[in-house]
């Protein structure tokens, strides 16, 4: 395989497996839960 | 909106996330998705799609659900988060910034997950308010083609008299894949309901005749005229669609009681 295909073929492959990061929290989009709509995240029999 | 003021607005969408995408009025040829034939000459199609208005997410982000737990990401962001609830990126500060004192605090959440397998709540960015009597219909986009990563639920929303966020209920479907949402693409669209359009009294006073031998000569006689005739004597393409039209410029049928 010629030298210039596998500079591709290793792009390509970089880009498909670009892994996932997961972090655990964000600051800017962290929540208080003070907020819920309409029944909320919750079952109602755990709401107070 | 596009920003004309009206004078007696039937709904009214309260931008509280600066710089959204503002809604807009829905659109006959459905953003130009719609076959050609449909929108010049389907009335039925073209007034489906045109009913309400257009509300798209505040910002680009992705989904990716493995059947148990939700991770997100959004435009600009560095990273991929669990997602339980979390706020529109940096909103809470501006909430507190604008709201009144008293307030401070309870900035709406923008993506929550519920407790049914891939249910979330996205808040579109806006408040939503209507006039006396009328609700919200909010839905997917009419005859926009739906993504088959996930569902959208429908509601209908007393906005007169409940003042709040326009959000919808989603379900997704596809596992392990990331599932976009773009400011370009409409998420949902509203649609104004007066409430005696959906009262149950309307909806359990329905008939059924079962039988073509029981169809009184009044029946016989308009599937004459609006099926046969049309068919056997040539007429213009898109008669209905212009008569259509014609009564509706005539006058609002909302006040024309």
């Amino acid at each position: 395989m010629s030298s210039k295909k596998q500079r591709v073929l290793r792009k390509a492959s970089k880009k498909i497996a670009k892994p996932i990061v997961v972090r655990a929290r964000d600051a800017s989009t962290q929540d208080s839960g003070a907020i819920r709509f309409g029944n909320g995240s919750a079952p109602a029999i755990l709401r107070k | 909106m596009n920003g004309t003021p009206q004078p007696n607005p039937a709904v009214t969408f309260y931008g509280a996330i600066p710089g959204c995408r503002a809604p807009v009025r829905a659109d006959a040829s459905v953003l130009g998705t719609l076959p050609t034939r449909g929108f010049q000459y389907c009335e039925a199609l073209r007034a489906a799609s045109s009913f309400g208005w257009y509300v798209f997410p505040p910002i680009d982000f992705t989904l990716q659900w493995d059947g148990s737990q939700i991770i997100w990401t959004y435009r600009g962001a560095k990273a991929w988060y669990p997602l339980t609830s979390a706020q529109f990126p940096g909103y809470r500060a501006v909430f507190d910034r604008v709201a009144p004192a008293h307030l401070r605090g309870y900035s709406p959440p923008f993506l929550s997950a519920a407790p049914e397998p891939g249910g979330i709540q996205v808040w579109t960015g806006f408040f939503i308010e209507s006039a006396e009597n009328w609700s919200v219909l909010v839905r997917p986009p009419a005859n926009l083609p739906r993504s088959l990563a996930f569902d959208l639920y429908e509601g209908i929303v007393e906005t007169d008299r409940w003042f709040g966020p326009l959000f919808t209920n989603l379900r997704l479907v596809k596992t392990d894949i990331p599932i976009h949402f773009s400011t370009e693409t409409p998420l949902v669209q509203v649609q104004p309901l007066h409430r005696s359009a959906y009262a149950d009294e309307i909806s359990n006073r329905f008939a059924v005749v079962d039988d073509p031998r029981a169809f009184p000569p009044a029946a016989w006689q308009r599937y004459e005229q609006t099926i046969v005739k049309p068919n056997v004597e040539p007429r213009p393409a898109g008669a209905y669609a212009t008569a259509a039209r014609r009564r509706r410029r005539s006058g609002c049928p909302a006040h024309a009681e």
